[in-house]
């Protein structure tokens, strides 16, 4: 699993000392050892998190839902319309803690999920998730008044504050999170962003790109085709149509507006959904071109003083017009 | 008059066969298709009717010249 952040937490807001300094910047190390929990959304269901539970060795189950496993990780589960979210923290009574070793979820999170992946054969991710996902990272702000100076020394925006144990503001347009369960806990901040994931399935880590020339013209099937087949992130322009089905990238281009497309996959995940994909898309679009080139005759056909004399759709779903030229 | 076989096939492509127009003159319908269709044409293949009724004309033509 890699993840691609498009917002990360910056060092003043995880460790107060940072606030002081003038230029804040991303800081990795403060990323890794105070990230205490990860929200990852599935496509797992009921069944599928009490097999990979039950066959994962769960040494303890806490509660409902909750597992701490033997590595470090407290798994927790959570169901959304059907699908199950898995949120990762550290179990703050393990090894790891008393040895003073920040448990790394990100890379725990990405061992298992490879488990989940080989358990299952297949890729157990929600990657057309819309969700906000979040991570939570440990500070060491204990009180109120110093996180609302830091906020409003860096200029945050929106920044409220209903209750002694939260606080919210917004920065560069996304939500951010103070929260602390008592006065006497240190503040955790919680970020709220979009998600991509990459380089999924199976455990298979790809860079492929696949370069190929299609024999697609008609933009507009073309665009129907991608929207049917449940493309999201559809951008287009005169020359170019880019969309992400299934983590993949797909940027369809050409030089003129009438010629064919050439199509680049990005980040192939698994060759054989791509291919899949693929061969959908052409069979998708090849009934689009049908369905527009069949419209197109049955009104103009009028005009150049024709008659369809019999319309037959046959076994291979071929349209036969006879037209009678009068 | 002649008649139009037009088969529009799942996969976008459209094949026309045209019956009873005899000689050149089926190519011109070549055309009435890719209007109809907004389509371009990528192959032809000529039937008996054509090379029937092409020697005819060339017949006709060769006559005329030779007067």
């Amino acid at each position: 699993m890699s993840l691609i952040l498009k917002a990360f937490p910056l060092g003043f807001l995880i460790n107060h000392d940072l606030s002081e300094e003038e230029n804040v910047s991303r800081d990795l190390r403060f990323e890794r050892e105070n990230l205490c929990l990860i929200k990852i959304a599935t496509n797992l269901r009921l069944e599928d998190v009490n097999y990979l539970m039950e066959n994962l060795g769960i040494p303890y189950k806490y509660k409902n839902d909750n597992y701490f496993l033997n590595n470090g990780l407290c798994v927790h589960w959570e169901s959304y319309q059907g699908h199950y979210s898995v949120f990762i923290s550290a179990n703050e009574k393990t090894l790891f803690e008393k040895t003073k070793r920040y448990v790394d979820l990100i890379k725990q999170g990405e061992l298992l999920f490879k488990n989940f992946d080989i358990m299952l054969k297949r890729n157990t991710r929600d990657v057309n998730s819309k969700e906000i996902f979040y991570y939570c990272y440990k500070t060491n702000f204990r009180t109120r008044l110093d996180v609302l100076e830091a906020l409003k020394k860096h200029q945050m925006e929106n920044i409220l504050s209903n209750t002694e144990n939260e606080i919210r503001f917004k920065y560069n347009n996304k939500n951010y999170k103070f929260k602390r369960n008592n006065k006497k806990e240190m503040f955790y901040i919680e970020l709220e962003q979009k998600i991509s994931l990459v380089n999924i399935g199976s455990g298979k880590k790809s860079l492929i790109v696949k370069n190929l020339k299609t024999n697609y013209t008609n933009m507009d099937a073309l665009l129907k085709t991608l929207t049917e087949r449940g493309a999201f992130s559809v951008h287009s322009d005169k020359y170019n149509i880019y969309c992400e089905m299934s983590g993949m990238q797909f940027l369809f281009s050409r030089n003129n507006t009438r010629g064919q497309y050439f199509l680049s996959v990005d980040r192939v995940s698994d060759e054989e959904l791509c291919t899949n994909i693929l061969k959908e898309l052409d069979e998708e679009y090849g009934l689009n071109i049908q369905d527009i080139v069949y419209k197109k005759i049955m009104e103009r056909i009028k005009d150049k003083n024709m008659r369809i004399e019999s319309e037959e759709v046959q076994d291979d779903n071929s349209i036969v017009l006879t037209i009678d030229l009068g | 008059m002649g008649k139009l076989k037009i088969k529009l096939l799942p996969d976008g492509t459209i094949e026309m066969e045209t019956k009873g127009i005899k000689g050149k003159k089926c190519l011109d319908y070549a055309k009435v298709l890719e209007q109809l269709a907004d389509a371009k044409t990528e192959k032809i293949s000529k039937t008996d009717e054509y090379y029937q009724n092409s020697y005819l004309e060339l017949d006709e033509s060769q006559h005329l010249s030779d007067n």
